[in-house]
This record gives structure tokens, sequence and C-alpha cells, in this order.
């Protein structure tokens, strides 16, 4: 073998080798614009609040790997026996119960706390940790939290529950041990002479977790309110503690399953988070969380959902970081691509400070970042977010999620009515990954004004979706000029064909002169068909359409008032946000349904913006809400939620960003 | 069962200085004294903890639970050529795994049946062929592992000059094995070559041996060590992987063996390479024999 040949081979190999990497490729970001205003004027809640930040340790006292919950606890709790609700088969019982020097019949219950140096009360956080190789112990992971939030007046409690991770089928003990945790809590703070006495406002409960702690959470909170456990009845409860709010960081949803069903969530507070570059969890499971949360006793909550583009599932926790797929990640991940750790913790830090402010602190002037966050734009860590809002007084007008009429909404009352619509259809909204949806239903609205010809400029009457209401729902939704319609959409990527050309309706001339002349005209349009040169073929990938989508929202009012307002004034359409997690080129395309998670984008629209647009437009009389695609030649959206809220946050309205 | 197989592997350890013999005696099919493919001759035969296709010819517990094929052919010194096919997967509870080897080479012309190893280096105007067929299965009981074999081989010489002298020598044998999880890796013992040999020799082997593959930082380390006992005659061997896998699906290992071989033309140490590219593996061995003679192995896996 010659040099070259030798030199030659050695590339061949190279290529062959660095040719099953991808390259980096991410959606255009859009940050820049999106993120250039800023209308809230409070403190940001990221940033460390006035209070000096104590730390202290609770637990066993006899821990064997910890010296922190053997050496430093300032109280020793007592041993619970979780066994009902997690459990160890076979061989893996004895390793486990060797290391850890207990088994599940006495669990221990430790925390590592940060607290406000100050007599008091204050709200309690307890934050859970999801599943991770038990021994590299995953509680510590939330300290940058706990820093934040005890500045700014609240315990963080970082439990443990190292113990059950590797297990499966065990959520349902890591929720159970939460509220195990907050019976401790009640014991420290009702103690007399207890460094904690007095100290925490058991008013204002939290509840947060991470991955499969991020079902706890919310499991938790039903358990809460349960007389027994749902799968065996021996298992009494009785917690009952004031849980106000939950956060769910990227959790999994499903995993436990009580009688078979996905658990139901009622009146509480609730954020959820996740990346997009999830390489755990890689769907957005909270957002079947997020649709099954109801309000129902009339008090005042909110939902909400970010969706971080670039950020992973490691990242918000300082041990987990971005291993992802385990410790060697680098491998199958594709690294490149995440967000800066520090980048994804102040976003954690910024939203759920702001939750927590707005929820157990009451300061609603953080509420307006949860319904639009742009009004945060100077916040928010430099990417793009889809977000997800609904609070207690919202109604639905039209979830597709109630009949299979394409013409009927969710309300009583509601019609939906397409015109020169490419594509109408409903189904269910589904996950990237395959054979997982999100249990919810859309409207796919698909269109194209432009005819089909070799005139490229002629486009047809523009295409509409609208919803209409009845009088008498009008009225029993109390709809005035404070009321605010909610969309939930997200653009895709498909777009119908140019539509048929109108049939030619003129009469024909039928006399012996007139057919001679038509005929003429045919061979004139045949030969003229023939002699011109043919069109170069299109390409096999047509270029990808990246600018957002625009869309005109009408409203009509009973008398025929009507108001037109962009709905890019109160959010933006993005194109699907392309994510590839793998280093292997197709690798995602192997694994995923799509390249993207079709995430739902809520816009909320005053109708006062459009009253005041037009005088003409009678809020109070709403009959039609129509969506017009008159900016965007071709595109399909999806709409999954469309509802209405009687009266609008005054905050939001404050601090909503105006054009 | 595995303090039975404890109790077992003590008594042979503590035995062992009254049992070495320099050499090993005749012992049967040529096919059955070669190690099963690259990774086994890179392993110092240690391959009763073996962990591909190949491993239905020497501890049937160990079949791959994984659905794949393997093909391999040696090479010994420009002369004996080895074609080595396996071919595992699993079916319910069971695991089958069936194999076939055939060697063609030139024995020395005072060579008798059974050949030794060495035959397969040497030149002459003979010719031979073996042949090794092997059909395979286990399962799990009481959390072992355990597995069976039948075997055909037969040693045959094609052409002598002379019709008169083609000897041909023909066997059935069988094999158990057993593996299970131990000591943070897998345990193996086999039995093999049951049955009852032609000529005097006796074929029939116990081996046993312990594996464990750990993660080292970026890189994965593989040992394996194995005692093998025939007829007092004792082989221990072992070997060492170094892995190294720089994205999903690829990765690269360097092979490190050696054994106490049937004879002294057989030098004891062997080494290997192999590259994994998501279902297709490549693999390469190299041993050593008396003056500087080498076998090649080279063998192309799919699961």
């Amino acid at each position: 073998m010659n040099r070259t040949t030798r030199v030659l081979t050695g590339v061949a190999i190279g290529a062959t080798l660095a040719g099953c990497s991808a390259a980096l490729k991410l959606a255009k970001d859009d940050s820049p614009t999106v993120l250039a205003q800023q209308s809230i004027t409070a403190q940001n809640p990221a940033d460390s609040g006035p209070l000096k930040v104590l730390r202290m340790y609770y637990g066993s006292g006899t821990d064997k790997q910890r010296a922190v919950f053997r050496d430093s606890v300032m109280f020793k709790t007592r041993t619970v026996d979780v066994s009902p609700f997690a459990t160890i088969a076979g061989p893996q019982a004895a390793t486990r119960n060797k290391y850890w020097g207990f088994d599940l019949k006495k669990a221990p219950i430790n925390g590592r706390v940060w607290y406000p140096d100050g007599p008091g009360p204050y709200p309690l956080v307890l934050v859970v940790h999801g599943n991770h190789n038990p021994q590299d112990y995953s509680d510590p992971g939330y300290g940058y939290l706990g820093e934040v939030l005890a500045s700014r007046g609240f315990i963080l409690v970082s439990i443990d529950e190292n113990f059950i991770n590797g297990l499966s089928g065990e959520n349902d003990g890591r929720a159970w041990l939460l509220l195990k945790h907050l019976e401790a809590w009640k014991k420290f703070n009702d103690s007399t002479g207890s460094p904690l006495q007095g100290k925490v406002d058991f008013n204002n409960i939290a509840l947060m977790g991470h991955s499969r702690g991020g079902e706890a959470a919310p499991l938790a909170a039903t358990f809460n309110k349960l007389k027994f456990y749902p799968d065996d009845a021996k298992q009494r409860f009785n917690f009952n503690f004031n849980i106000k709010s939950i956060v769910s960081i990227a959790p999994v949803d499903g995993q436990y399953r009580a009688t078979g069903q996905f658990t139901p969530l009622e009146n509480v507070n609730y954020l959820v988070i996740h990346g997009s570059h999830d390489g755990d969890v890689s769907t957005f499971h909270g957002l079947r969380q997020f649709e099954r949360l109801r309000f129902t006793d009339g008090k005042p909550y909110f939902k909400s959902a970010f969706y971080m583009y670039r950020a992973n599932h490691g990242q918000w926790n300082t041990v987990w970081e971005n291993k992802d797929n385990g410790p060697r990640s680098g491998r199958s991940l594709d690294l490149r691509a995440l967000i800066a750790p520090e980048e994804q913790r102040q976003f954690g830090k910024l939203v759920i400070s702001a939750f927590l402010e707005a929820t157990l602190h009451n300061k609603r002037e953080y509420l307006p970042m949860f319904v639009d966050h742009r009004t945060a734009g100077h916040w928010f860590p430099k990417t793009m977010y889809i977000t997800q809002f609904q609070e207690t007084g919202y109604t639905t007008l039209a979830n597709f999620d109630e009949d299979i009429d394409l013409t009927t909404g969710t309300a009583r009352g509601v019609s939906l009515d397409g015109d020169s619509l490419g594509t109408w259809r409903e189904a269910t909204l589904p996950y990237r990954s395959r054979g997982d949806d999100q249990r919810h239903n859309a409207a796919w609205v698909g269109w194209n004004n432009r005819v089909a010809g070799p005139d490229t400029t002629k486009m047809g009457k523009t295409a509409s979706y609208s919803i209409t209401m009845s009088d008498s729902l009008r009225a029993a939704r109390n709809v005035t000029g404070a009321s605010a319609i909610y969309f939930s959409i997200a653009a895709t990527k498909d777009k119908p064909g140019p539509r048929a050309a109108p049939r030619d309706t003129t009469p024909r001339d039928t006399t012996k002169a007139g057919k001679a002349r038509a005929d003429s005209v045919r061979r004139d349009s045949i030969k003229k068909a023939k002699d011109a040169p043919k069109p170069p073929p299109p390409p096999k990938t047509p270029p990808q359409d990246t600018i957002p989508i625009e869309v005109t929202v009408e409203l009509v009012d009973a008398a025929g008032g009507t108001a037109r307002l962009p709905l890019s004034q109160f959010g933006t359409i993005r194109r699907p946000l392309e994510t590839r997690i793998y280093r292997r080129a197709g690798r995602d395309e192997a694994r995923f349904a799509t390249i993207f998670e079709l995430v739902p984008q809520t816009f909320v629209l005053p109708l006062s913006d459009f009253s005041a647009m037009s005088p003409d437009f009678a809020p109070n009389q709403l009959k039609t809400i129509r969506l017009l695609f008159d900016k965007t030649v071709a595109g399909t959206l999806v709409v999954a939620d469309v509802g209405l809220s009687p009266t609008i946050d005054p905050a939001f309205l404050a601090a909503r960003l105006r054009r | 069962m595995l303090r039975l197989a404890s109790r077992f592997s003590y008594s042979i350890l503590a035995s062992l200085p009254l049992l070495l013999n320099a050499q090993a005696h005749e012992s049967g099919p040529l096919l059955l004294l070669l190690p099963a493919g690259p990774r086994a001759a890179a392993f110092g035969n240690a391959w009763v903890v073996g962990r591909d296709e190949n491993v239905v010819f020497s501890n049937p517990s160990l079949i791959n639970a994984t659905t794949g094929f393997g093909i391999s052919y040696s090479r010994y010194d420009n002369e004996g050529q080895v074609g080595t096919f396996a071919y595992g997967t699993t079916v319910g509870r069971f695991t089958f795994g069936v194999g076939a080897r055939t060697a063609v080479y030139s024995p020395s012309v005072g060579a008798g049946l059974p050949f030794e190893p060495a035959e397969l280096l040497e030149s002459s105007d003979r010719q031979a062929m073996s042949v090794l067929t092997a059909v395979g299965m286990n399962m799990t009981y009481a959390g072992n592992r355990v597995g069976i074999t039948a075997k055909y081989a037969e040693d045959r010489v094609t052409y002598s000059g002379s019709p008169a002298t083609l000897p041909r020598q023909s066997v059935f044998y069988a094999d158990f094995g057993l593996s299970r999880p131990f000591l943070n890796g897998t345990f193996g013992f086999a039995i093999q070559n049951i049955g009852s040999g032609r000529g005097g020799e006796r074929p029939a082997q116990t081996s046993l041996g312990w594996t464990r593959a750990r993660i080292l930082g970026e890189f994965d380390l593989v040992v394996a060590g194995a005692v093998t006992i025939r007829d007092y005659w004792v082989s221990p061997g072992g070997g060492v992987e170094l892995g190294y896998g720089w994205i999903e699906g690829w990765s690269t290992a360097f092979r490190l063996g050696a054994r106490k071989t049937e004879t002294d033309v057989q030098k004891p140490i062997s080494a290997g390479w192999t590259l994994n590219a998501d279902r297709l593996g490549l693999d390469y061995a190299v041993e050593l024999f008396e003056g500087d003679r080498l076998a090649h192995h080279l063998s192309l896996r799919w699961r």
C-alpha cells in the first residue's frame, strides 16, 4: 500500500465515521424580536430577595451513606413504611438494602432545607427529584432554587427519595412520601420550643417535582384529598393539607394510573415547564396534566405551561446536568444543541419564583408573564418559548373533544364553520413520540388562497374559520368589554394545494358559428400549450417556509359590527420548532413521528383591544369569532382550544404589550 | 447448583498442581480444539463465558439472547482455512443457537487422526477436511441460565495420493452449560464433548470461568478468565478488552489474551480488535505460532 492509498484509505474511514454524526440543526431564533420588550416593572423574581438564607437538614440521623442526614440533622424524623406503594423485586432488594442500610419498610424522611432568617410564617415549598442513579444523590441539585426562594420568603425543602430511584411503578410512593414530609413539617412547626415553631404558613403550600417527581407532585395533591389509597383501601389517608400550587418540571405522566386512570387534578395552581431537547422524557407529557386540571370551586387559580427551546431534562438539577441519557449522554445526545445550564436554571428560577410569588405571596404583578411571556422579555434567557395559560373563569367554547361533528363546539350553542378551506378535520393532538398523544383533540384548519393554474398570483376568496355563539350562550357567559378570547393554536408544516379554479358558468353559444369559434379557441390554446417552454420541475424537497404565519382575527357582533386585529399582536404563530436531540444522523427521524412537538400557543385577546380599534364593534354583543387567513397565502393551523374569560386580570391589562 | 459448581471449581483449583500436564492428550476432532472465532481467540479461548453467537460451541447457556448471526474466516499461515457460521435467536422462554464450522488443510504426511491444531499450519500433498455442527438451546431455571448442545464432528482426509489411506472419524457429542450472575459479573460452567470418542482419545472437558464488564470513565473494560480441564491437562486462559465508543452505535475495542495452549507449537499470546457499527460488528484476532507463523481470524457479525 503506497502513501497515497494509505492517505485515501484514512480519509475514507474518517469520512465514514464522521458521517454518522449529524450537523447541528436549530430552528431560527426569533428571541431578539419576541423578547425585545419588558412591560412588567416589578423586581425580577429570579433575583435574590432581601432575606438572609439559612440552611438545615432533617432526617433519620442514622444514614449510612450521607453524612448530612446522619451527623447534621436539626430534627430527627421517624422512618415510614413505603412498601405498600413501592416494591423492589428479587435480588435487587438485598443489594439495595445492603447499600442503604434499610429496606422500604423503614424509609427515612430526609430533607435539606433553605429557609429565610425571619419570624415567618413563610409558605412551604417541597421539591422532589425524579429517577436517577440512586448513588448519585439528586436532592442537592435544587440548591439554586433554594437560595433564591428562601431569600424571597419561602421555605424550600428538597426531599430525599434517592432510595426508591431505580425502581419502577413507584410514583405513588414518591407522592405519598411528599405528604409524609408535610406531616413531619407539621410537627416541626407545632412543637413548642422548635426552632421552626410557627414559621411555616400551612395555608400556602406548594409541591414541586422533577421528572417522575413531576408526576408525584400533582399526584400528592390528589392523594391529599382522598381517604384511601386508590389501589388498596387498607392504606388510609388523612392528610388534608392546604396545597395551593404545583410545579411540574419535565414530568412524566401516566406511569402511575390509579384504578387504571390518568390521575385527575383539580383546584390548585399549576406550572409545568419542559425542554424541547429533553433526552429523557422526550415528549411534553405535562400538557396532559395541564389539560386534566380543572378549577371547580370558584377560587382564583391559574395554570401555565412553558415549552423552552434548547432546554434538556437534567439541567434544572445541578447534579443531573446534561446526562439525560446516563453518564455517556454525549455519545447519543447532541449536547451542542443545549442552552447553557446557567441559562436554563435562570429560566427555572424566573418562572418558578414568579409562579410561587403570584400564587403563594399573591403578587399578581407577576401574572402577566404567564399570560404573555413577552411582557417579561428582558428577564427570559434568549431562546424561544411556547406557552399555555388558563385561569379560573375560563370557559371553553370549542376544544373539539365533545363529538365527531365538525360544525359543533363544546359549549351548547357554539357552531363552527369553515369557508374555502383546503383542510378541515378534527383529530387527537399527537406527541412526537410514536403512538403517544396528548389525550386532547384539535381542529386542523388548512387553506390555500391561490387558485390553481399558470397564473400564480391569482387568488380566490379569503379562507376563514368561524366560531359562532348563540345569544343565550353569550348572555350566560357574561361577555363584556372586560372579557378576553383565548385561542390555543399551533402552526404545522402542512400546506394544502391550490384550490380548483371556479367552474365556467357562462352560457354556451350553441350556434354553428359559435361552435366553430370555440373549436378555434381550443385549437389555439392546445397549440400554445405545446409551443410553450416547459416549466422547470418542482424541487424534490421544497424550501421550508420559516416566516411566521399571519392571521387576522375578526370579531362580529350581533348587529354586524366588526373589528379586526392581527393575531400576531397577541403572540407569535411560529412554524414548528424543529428539534433534533440525537447525534446520529437520522436517529430523530427514526425514533419520532415528527421532529417537532406540536405545542399550541395560547393567545389571550382582550375584547377591549377590538372595541378600541373599531367603535362600531360592541363586545357585549359578540357573536362570531373568525380567523381570516388573509395574510399568509397557504398554511395549516391546529386549533386546540377556543374559549372565553369573562374578566381579564387587571394586572395583565396594565402590563400587556401595545403596538 | 451454584454451590455445587463453586465446590467443584475450588476442588479443581486446589488440585491443579497434581493435574498439570504439559501437553494435552489426543482429544478428538480438530475443530473441538480451536477457538470459536476471533473474539474467543483474542480472549485466550476463555469462551465458556463468551458473549457472541459462537458461544454455541463452548457454553450453550450463554447463547446470545439477541437475534443475530456471525460468519468467521480463519487462515493459518497461508495454509489451513476455517470457516464458521453461528446464529442465535430467542423464541419465548428459550434461546436457540446453531453453528457450523469447517476446516480445509493439508496435514503433514505422518500425522494421523485425531489431528492437532498445529496441522493447520502444515503443507503437504494430503488434503483434509473437518466439520463441526452444533445445535443448542438454553433457558432460565431457578435463577440460572442452563443450556445443552448437540454436536456432530468429523475429520477426514480427502486426498492422500492413495485411495487406501483416506481415514475418517466422526462422532456425536453433547455439551451442558450453566451460567449466572456472580460477583457483579457472569459465571460460566460447561461440560463439553460428553460421549464416546473413537480410537481411545478422551475429548470430554470441563470449563469454568468468570467475566465482568465495567465502565472506566469513557472506556469499557471487560475481563474474562477460565480454566479448562481435559484428561489431567489443565489450561488456564483469559483476556482483557478495552473498548471505546465515540457515538451511539459505534465503538471499537482492543483485546489481549493468553492461555496455556494444546501444544508447544502454539504460542500463548493472542490479540484482537473489533469495530461495531450499529448492528454490524467486525472482529479480528491474531494467534501466534512457533516459527513466527500466524493465524488470522476475521468475522462479521450482524445483530
